[in-house]
């Protein structure tokens, strides 16, 4: 008997538990909507536009549109195809980065830094193959696909800028 | 440790910085595949610039006392993503050539992927106190 209540006293009570878990900023799950209200109307659009674009990224390569604008398609090498493969599922990872960073509310000046400076090498990279690539009089091809890219990384450097007001005010 | 990971991370950009200039100025290079010798000069005229660069900023902040945590947290990711661009989809097109300098860039490279992840860790530690 008195074994048992000894064992009794040692379990922790609910608010015991809630405090605990509480204090813990890893559990901390805010959401996206929670992390948005907090944050200016940029940002908030600047964030929507961003997702908005992966999810047509997404459409136009299941569907097929993009591949006549990819390098592989003027080059025909393997190479350039499957490069395009793994920087498309890079930047999904990334994306899902972002938005657990949101979601926690948590390191989002750092995520988007770091995911900025990639899509920047994803960039100029990108850019430079299709301009050794392309074939004559194509020059809006490499257009389109250079302001799609920039556009991505204007979108990220607003969100940057952004999240260091908020901090700059709190 | 970090004094040594930090050694290793700068010894491997001194052997890539290597590598890239003698891919650039010496035509006698050939890779091994023939999609090597397309992608090659493509991809290494960017990444010897992402290397001089990330190595100047992080040489200029670490000089000045400043935090480093994100350049060297963007530079990790860089080189994470370079390794998978080069082994896993190229197929080491890259660097697989029959080169002393090629073979110790290979060689060398996951004891430097290991160092700076090592020094990413560590800096946002230091940086945090």
């Amino acid at each position: 008997m008195t074994s048992e209540s000894n064992n009794d006293d040692l379990v922790p009570t609910q608010e015991e538990l809630d405090a605990l878990i509480g204090s813990g900023p890893f559990f901390y799950l805010r959401g996206v909507r929670a992390a948005l209200e907090r944050r200016s109307f940029v940002f908030k659009w600047a964030w929507i536009l961003v997702m908005t674009m992966s999810v047509l990224y997404i459409m136009g390569w299941f569907t097929g549109l993009l591949k006549p604008y990819m390098a592989s398609a003027v080059t025909g090498l393997d190479a350039d195809y499957q490069l395009h493969q793994l920087r498309f599922l890079l930047a999904f990872i990334l994306i899902v980065i972002g938005t657990v960073a949101l979601n926690f509310d948590r390191y989002v000046e750092e995520v988007f830094t770091t995911t900025a400076w990639i899509q920047l090498y994803f960039l100029m990279s990108g850019v430079g193959r299709q301009w050794r690539t392309m074939p004559d009089g194509n020059f809006d091809v490499v257009l389109i696909y250079a302001g799609n890219l920039l556009l991505i990384l204007i979108l990220l450097v607003i969100l940057i800028f952004e999240e260091r007001r908020l901090k700059s005010i709190a | 440790m970090y004094r040594f990971a930090v050694a290793v991370c700068f010894f491997f950009a001194s052997l890539v910085i290597a590598l890239f200039t003698l891919i650039s100025l010496d035509d006698s290079f050939q890779p091994v595949t023939e999609q090597g010798t397309v992608l090659i000069q493509d991809l290494a005229s960017i990444r010897i610039w992402i290397v001089i660069l990330g190595l100047a900023i992080y040489s200029w902040k670490s000089a000045k006392g400043q935090p480093t945590t994100v350049t060297v947290a963007v530079l990790t990711s860089c080189a994470w993503i370079m390794f998978l661009e080069d082994y896993m989809v190229l197929d080491n097109v890259l660097f697989a050539a029959d080169h002393p300098l090629s073979q110790a860039v290979v060689f060398t490279r996951p004891i430097f992927l290991v160092a700076v992840t090592y020094v990413a860790f560590k800096q946002w530690e230091i940086d945090q106190v």
